[in-house]
């Protein structure tokens, strides 16, 4: 059990040596790092089987004999979910490397796999002040990628980007972490929650200072970081503005509800109107404003970003019902979107890197010269939106039915009824003009229009979304793990 | 039992409409691809019970049908598409909190018939407003008229019999008796004849017939009649709609003269109701109920109708494709012709022999008969008076009732971003509805006035 645990832990930092040490033959290095980073994936099925096999909540664990670690549910399907989409992403960077010159291999796999080691650590963490260090050395890490290319417009995002979240969480996440320790004496995450007797009032307000501190989660006054993050390259957006970072952010505001203010708690303490907390208002409004902010936007990338933040929301509105069932149906709403998206960004990359188009109106006609690629975005989309059969689906109709299971929550199923007609209606948009003919190409996408397969690009995105359409089968075994979870 | 018949209903549509489009030399053929896969899931929904699976087998259709639209290939297909594919997402959505509420209520999917004297439960509400958009009620038929007109021939004929005869299948199976939908389905009646006369584009009038049509059905469960008539009306309409809507595509082509004058024949016939075709054993079962016999507005408003579809359709139609002038049309192709022939025998077997299948006394020369006769002279009658302003209606005398919900946010898109070519069609075919308040205004105003008049 510690031996997986080991393995996990140190397959990134193998990743970020091999790719100082292999900087001579840029190909070998992601090859080689493509293979090794399978090994954590591997690693982390492992260590969930042996977690059953022990069959408790909470496991304790020490790295190294010194530091200790904590596994439980919530946790262990985080890290199954980064470290699958971080091998697809090195699997698929192979070929996008090869294809985009301007992006240096050795600083790229560097960051990623530091990132991916420092998300993997906030997953692990015992209390909430490990957890917010490793928060903010996750910001740390991801600033180079994000200013990778060095250009004015490139760094100018990136110091945004750093002082969104590293304000948001020096002004509201410090300070609430500081009030907690000053009145309880620790922060440790414990079955039931550990915030007890606070003061009366402050329950909510000490609430609200996490949901805005931890910017990572971007809703919506804190989300402007994100769009801005959109100028790192195809993978790093993909596997850490769609997965790793955005929803470890939701990890975190996950654990603190469960394990530090403990959900029945919760339930009876944050300040509530006609059956509806505060909490929830405040999400269904961030979902409903960035979705229309979706609609407005002409460039894929920011798209797909809006519609990441909207998505973002719905598992903190899923999560803000407070009840055992809302959870689960929260994870599995992280899970189902992280695949829906990063094929998404992994097929607009293809695009990218085969003609240079990042306009959704040079997407005209893709769909008769990209026959596979579009189907699967096509599908993707259709998986957002939350269309059956398709990941989407089987997240949201679970949200909808833990909002009905005990008292019938009106605002949440109104809100994400009207959030899934919002969505529809720009996604729709995408998938007209893709299957539209083109009627005047546009010189840039002329001129540089190569269909070569990308062999390797492919393979990642068929992977990811196998992953999307087999989760009919995946979502029970999540749902028998979350089930696992005492509240 | 009744279920086979529905199977076998859309098995020779599909059959038919195959048939045709293979003749087809001009149009393109992915509808006919997506045929089987929309006629399919509509069979499915006729085996299962379960709402959840319904859903699933509602999504396949808006999908499949959503392609089918897109197959017409001009950008006004397109948007159509589009409208589409919106629609049905929002009813799909009030369809899934429905069924989901049912599984509160019930911890199955499983449906089972409830009582609905006592009370509506709030599952029905949600279900009510779901079948309500696929049925095309007016304020949300846009979808209808633009979508079917906007495919090929072949398209159209497989859509016609999809959603709606499925929406009508599940509003028979959980409202049979609902007192409240005569009025929805007067409503609809009314507004499709009107529609129809005052439009001069044959497609659109016939898809306008469609929404009529789908209004006497409400209006029958409604009344109540029993399960086996309400289904008997439905695989009816499903086998004599395609028919309609194929005579409809023939025009488009040269026929032989006899041909030619045997469908006209046929068309007014069907469309007038007249005796020895399935719309009049239609008319026989409404006018034959006691629930009709004691309230005479009913009566009148039946009677009222079949004049009114005569008119703007059964005679107007032909009049219409009279009219045209013959000039460089492709020669039919034996196949569609085949097709149009084993859609007109069954119609025609359904209107003789429907005692069969009832299993109860028709007469076809009673006096029913020789009122939907009258019915039909008179509408001959002011046709012959009214034939100059009816032949050069045009659509611009009325106001377009129905609405897009995403109208709001794409005017406040116009301002951002004009850039995107999707934009640009948009504009050019809902700003000059969204001009138009008035249309919003008056649906809402009508559904004041039917709340007020209801409580």
């Amino acid at each position: 059990m510690s031996g997986f645990l080991f393995l996990l832990l140190v397959t990134p930092l193998i990743c970020t040596f091999l790719s100082c040490v292999l900087h001579k033959s840029k190909h070998a290095m992601s090859i080689i790092i493509f293979v090794v980073s399978s090994f954590s994936f591997l690693a982390s099925i492992l260590l969930i089987k042996g977690f059953l096999d022990i069959g408790e909540h909470l496991v304790a664990m020490n790295f190294l004999g010194f530091i200790s670690m904590q596994l439980e549910p919530i946790s262990l399907i985080f890290i199954c979910m980064v470290t699958f989409l971080w091998s697809c992403t090195n699997l698929y960077s192979i070929s996008y490397l090869k294809v985009n010159h301007e992006i240096i291999p050795t600083k790229f796999y560097f960051f990623l796999s530091i990132s991916i080691f420092v998300t993997i650590c906030i997953a692990l963490a015992p209390n909430l002040v490990v957890t917010f260090i490793f928060y903010e050395l996750l910001t740390i890490f991801t600033y180079p990628l994000v200013a990778h290319i060095g250009g004015d417009k490139e760094c100018k995002s990136a110091r945004i980007y750093l002082y969104m979240l590293m304000g948001a969480s020096m002004l509201l996440f410090l300070p609430a972490l500081g009030f907690l320790l000053a009145h309880i004496g620790h922060s440790d995450f414990v079955i039931g929650g550990i915030a007890k007797n606070l003061p009366v009032g402050s329950v909510t307000i000490l609430f609200l200072f996490f949901l805005y501190g931890v910017a990572k989660s971007a809703i919506v006054p804190m989300h402007f970081w994100l769009p801005e993050a959109m100028v790192a390259s195809f993978p790093v957006s993909a596997v850490l503005h769609a997965v790793a970072v955005v929803k470890s952010g939701i990890f975190i505001m996950l654990k603190i509800s469960v394990y530090i203010f403990g959900l029945d708690y919760l339930r009876s303490n944050i300040f509530s109107f006609l059956d509806t907390n505060i909490v929830s208002v405040l999400c269904g409004l961030s979902l409903l404003i960035s979705s229309v902010f979706a609609i407005y936007q002409t460039r894929i990338k920011l798209l797909l970003a809006y519609s990441t933040i909207s998505q973002l929301s719905i598992c903190l509105l899923a999560m803000s019902m407070f009840h055992p069932l809302a959870i689960t149906a929260a994870i599995l709403h992280m899970v189902s979107h992280a695949f829906g998206k990063i094929t998404l960004f992994f097929a607009s990359g293809y695009v990218y890197s085969s003609s240079k188009i990042s306009d959704i109106k040079d997407f005209a006609g893709l769909g008769n010269k990209m026959k596979l690629i579009m189907a699967m975005f096509t599908m993707a989309s259709l998986s957002i939106i939350g269309l059956p059969i398709f990941a989407g689906f089987i997240s949201k109709a679970y949200i909808y039915y833990s909002a009905i299971s005990q008292d019938i929550n009106y605002f949440v199923l109104a809100v994400l009824s009207i959030s899934i007609l919002i969505t529809a209606d720009y996604f729709i948009k995408v998938i007209y003009i893709i299957y539209e003919e083109p009627k005047v190409i546009s010189k840039k996408a002329e001129v540089n229009y190569s269909y070569k397969l990308h062999s390797s690009m492919t393979c990642a995105i068929i992977l990811t979304f196998l992953g999307l359409t087999s989760y009919m089968f995946l979502y029970d075994h999540i749902v028998d793990l979350m089930s696992l979870v005492a509240y | 039992m009744m279920n086979l018949y529905y199977i076998a209903a859309f098995v020779i549509v599909l059959l038919c409409g195959i048939a045709f489009a293979y003749g087809s030399k001009i149009e393109n053929k992915n509808p006919t691809y997506m045929a089987p896969i929309y006629l399919g899931a509509a069979i499915s929904i006729m085996l299962t019970n379960n709402l959840l699976i319904i859903f699933m087998l509602f999504e396949i259709m808006m999908l499949s049908g959503t392609f089918m639209i897109f197959g017409g290939r001009s950008n006004l297909s397109r948007l159509a598409g589009i409208t589409y594919f919106k629609f049905h997402i929002l009813s799909g959505v009030l369809f899934l909190v429905g069924a989901i509420l049912y599984y509160k209520e019930y911890k199955n999917f499983e449906f089972i018939s409830v009582d609905l004297v006592s009370r509506l439960h709030l599952f029905h509400y949600f279900l009510l407003a779901s079948l309500f958009i696929n049925l095309a009620m007016p304020p949300f038929s846009s979808w209808l008229i633009e979508g079917y007109s906007a495919t090929t021939s072949s398209g159209s004929i497989f859509l016609s019999v999809g959603v709606t005869k499925v929406a009508i299948f599940l509003l028979i199976k959980i409202f049979l008796g609902y007192r409240y939908l005569i009025y929805v389905g007067v409503f609809m009646s009314v507004y499709g004849i009107l529609y129809a006369l005052f439009e001069s584009n044959i497609r659109r009038i016939i898809n306008y017939y469609i929404i009529s049509q789908l209004g006497v059905m409400v209006i029958a469960t409604g009344i109540g009649l029993s399960n086996i008539e309400m289904n008997f009306i439905v695989i009816s309409e499903i086998i004599y709609i395609a028919l309609l809507m194929m005579i409809v595509a023939l025009a488009n082509s040269n026929l032989g003269k006899v041909f030619k004058v045997t469908c006209l024949i046929i068309f007014c016939a069907v469309a007038s109701s007249l005796p020895f075709t399935p719309g009049y054993i239609n008319k026989f079962l409404l006018y034959q109920n006691h629930f009709v016999i004691e309230t005479i507005w009913l009566k009148y408003m039946i009677s009222a109708i079949s004049l009114g579809s005569a008119i703007s359709v059964g005679i107007r139609i032909p009049a219409l494709i009279l009219v045209q002038k013959n000039n460089k049309k492709p020669n039919v192709v034996l196949s569609q012709k085949i097709s149009a022939a084993v859609l007109i025998c069954f119609t025609l077997a359904l209107g003789i022999d429907s005692e069969s299948i009832l299993g109860q006394k028709i007469y076809l020369f009673g006096a029913e008969a020789l009122k939907q006769i009258a019915i039909f002279i008179s509408a001959l009658l002011v046709f012959a008076i009214l034939s100059k302003p009816l032949l050069k209606a045009r659509s611009y005398y009325l106001p377009k009732l129905g609405f897009d919900y995403s109208i709001l946010l794409r005017k406040i898109h116009f301002k951002r971003a004009v850039n995107l070519s999707y934009m640009q069609i948009a504009t050019q075919l809902s700003v000059p509805r969204f001009k138009q308040n008035s249309e919003v205004i008056i649906s809402v105003a009508i559904y004041t006035l039917m709340l007020m008049l209801l409580l």
